[in-house]
């Protein structure tokens, strides 16, 4: 979904209350509207524009639709199941490397946007007791704070596929 | 007169008594191997086959040879071991028969009796082997998950047990039907032999020999 | 050993009782969960204090490694990710040996002494005895026992009975950072189980229990679940007892039933045999046999 329908539908400011209630608790119509000065219509108007965009999804549950934010996490967009071998690709490299999937790291909503996170322990590299393996640092940026003397190696943008 | 002129009919040839022996060897090996394993009271036995790691060892691998050497024998066997109207009436005087005071005269080549052992080894083998794989450490039993490992734990020890009620049957009829044993030795018995435990067989035989 | 066998309470494949003229405090390791930080210190200092080194093994994404329990590795940090009341729980548990009170590994051994329980509690393999059937794989409810191939002799924790035995508490309770693992007398480890247990529900964790199950007779190593009314989350079987097949078996009544009708049957036929004389062919010369 474009990031500017997003944005657009994030334009209003109940939308946005909508939004945020959802995030926080998947939920039917009726309880949104009992959260919100607004009638129950007026939810569902919004929450079509929501489903629209993308940015919400439904679920028929009994009698009543539930409303979530996309729940999926990146490995089950991506098809990977915890030890698949993947992909992790940033500007200044790419390196292959078991995959472990954990629910307790969740997907960050980012003015409407998705933003997955991927997390990567330094443990190995191309020397050493255990097996060898590419080292992270392929990845990482040179950027560094010249006040403090500290690089920067923390946080960069990946593409993550299996392999 | 010797044996030999005596004893003119073949009722069991070279292959089948080779094979009869070996199974028996095999199954004495594994019936005290598998005893030590079943009561502590046997657990001695164990250093007869070298130590209990070993005789552990040894005990599957003579469970598969017993198979191998078993079943060919029984596919050999089996039509002259089809259950007949005579063998109903031999389990019915069958008290009476092992009294000495009766004597059917209509028994095939085997009897009912040694038609029921034939019936019960044919299955009790194939679940002492099915369920021996289960437990076979190290090489098979880990596939299996611990609830199938236990049954078949109890399956392969209630049949051992079923296995050796029968063999204990079939060691005593045999020695009590005199001549049973040459016979299974040297292959040949006497006529009168055959005419008075397999009457039927006795006609069959002599009718194809005219 | 002199001392060794007076230690010993019961003895697997053994059906007289061990003198057992020494008996010794009862002693117990508690593990309480709410306080693991899933370290692993324990597994390590496990495999530096027994000298154990499996082979390094590839990353099979999980924080559970080794994935499982083996010949090896006596000690094991398992990872569990539940969803308990709409909340995601990252659950860790130390599994290993239970040293159950009515061990189903030493109920199951054919083999006479290769499984022991001392008169503190600890349930000690003697690998020297032992024959490498894996029975005692099956018997246990918790599936611990692991063969190690190389030499056909069954491994898991010994609750550190050297250690013990000179009194000192095992590697793993020694190296808890967090004092997660207790040592003591099992009634002392008992008191602060309960403890603790009525601290995790002050602070909100209402279904918090000891797990010392009762159907192995209790165990010398026992938890205090933050959940304990579902220790299937934590990998825990839910009722663990000596499985009833198990129990038949390896009844000794009825294997004593067993091996008395097996000789029944040959005593019935030498009987016969000397009631009724062998069934002979009319005619057939009598040689010289009984």
């Amino acid at each position: 979904m474009a990031a500017t329908a997003k944005l657009a539908a994030l334009s209003d400011p109940t939308r946005r209350r909508v939004f945020e209630l959802v995030l926080r608790r998947p939920s039917p119509v009726g309880r949104i509207a009992s959260a919100l000065p607004v009638s129950r219509p007026a939810v569902s108007q919004h929450l079509r524009v929501l489903l629209d965009a993308g940015l919400v999804t439904a679920e028929r549950q009994g009698a009543s639709r539930v409303y979530r934010a996309d729940p999926r996490g990146l490995a089950e967009l991506r098809g990977i199941r915890s030890g698949d071998m993947v992909v992790v690709r940033s500007r200044r490299g790419r390196i292959r490397l078991a995959a472990l999937v954990t629910k307790r790291i969740r997907p960050l909503q980012v003015e409407g946007n998705t933003v997955h996170l991927v997390g990567l322990p330094l443990h190995w590299g191309f020397d050493g007791l255990t097996r060898p393996g590419h080292l992270v640092n392929t990845l990482t940026p040179f950027v560094g704070d010249p006040n403090v003397e500290t690089p920067e190696f923390k946080a960069f943008l990946v593409d993550i596929q299996k392999a | 007169m010797t044996r030999e002129r005596i004893d003119t009919i073949l009722r069991h040839p070279v292959g089948e008594r080779v094979t009869h022996w070996a199974v028996a060897i095999v199954f004495l090996f594994l019936f005290t191997s598998g005893l030590a394993l079943f009561h502590p009271f046997f657990f001695w036995i164990a250093s007869l086959y070298g130590s209990g790691q070993m005789m552990r060892f040894l005990h599957p691998l003579a469970g598969v040879l017993l198979v191998v050497l078993f079943y060919p024998y029984a596919a050999r066997v089996w039509r002259d071991n089809r259950w007949t109207a005579a063998d109903d009436g031999w389990v019915r005087q069958m008290w009476a028969f092992m009294r000495k005071e009766v004597h059917p005269s209509d028994t095939g080549k085997y009897n009912a009796g040694q038609k029921l052992m034939f019936w019960s080894m044919v299955p009790l083998i194939a679940l002492l082997l099915l369920s021996g794989v289960v437990i076979w450490q190290p090489w098979f039993a880990p596939v299996f998950p611990a609830p199938l490992r236990r049954w078949a734990a109890l399956v392969h020890a209630v049949c051992s047990f079923a296995m050796f009620v029968g063999i204990g049957v079939h060691w005593y009829a045999a020695y009590w039907t005199r001549g049973s044993i040459r016979a299974m030795v040297r292959g040949y018995v006497s006529p009168s032999w055959a005419r008075f435990h397999h009457p039927a067989w006795f006609r069959e035989i002599s009718g194809r020999e005219e | 050993m002199a001392q060794h066998a007076l230690d010993i309470v019961q003895s697997s494949a053994t059906t007289f009782s061990s003198p057992s003229a020494r008996r010794t405090l009862e002693v117990a390791k508690l593990i309480d969960v709410s306080r693991c930080i899933g370290c692993k210190a324990c597994q390590a200092a496990c495999l530096e204090w027994n000298d154990l080194r499996g082979p390094v093994g590839g990353f099979e994404g999980a924080y559970t490694n080794p994935p499982d329990l083996d010949d090896q590795n006596w000690c094991l940090m398992r990872f569990h990710e539940e969803e308990i009341d709409g909340a995601l729980q990252w659950l860790i548990l130390k599994d290993g040996c239970m040293h159950c009170a009515d061990p189903g590994c030493l109920r199951a051994c054919p083999a006479p002494g290769a499984v022991v329980r001392h008169s503190n509690g600890i349930v000690d393999f003697d690998q020297e005895k032992c024959i490498g059937c894996g029975y005692c794989i099956s018997g246990c409810p918790f599936d611990i026992p692991r063969l190690r191939r190389e030499d056909s002799r069954v491994y898991k924790c010994t609750l550190c009975s050297d250690r013990v035995a000179v009194g000192l508490a095992p590697a793993c309770v020694k190296s808890c950072p967090t004092q997660a693992l207790m040592f003591g007398s099992r009634g002392e480890m008992h008191a602060v189980a309960a403890e603790r247990v009525a601290e995790l529900r002050g602070r909100g964790y209402r279904n918090a229990a000891p797990y010392d199950p009762p159907g192995v007779s209790g165990t010398h190593v026992f938890y205090v679940l933050p959940h304990g009314d579902r220790p299937e989350a934590y990998g825990l079987p839910r009722d663990p007892a000596v499985s009833p097949v198990v129990e038949v078996w390896r009844s000794p009544v009825a294997r004593g039933i067993g091996v008395f009708t097996m000789f029944a049957v040959l005593a019935a036929g030498i009987l016969h045999y000397m009631r009724h004389g062998p069934l002979q062919a009319p005619g057939e010369k009598e040689e010289n046999e009984p």
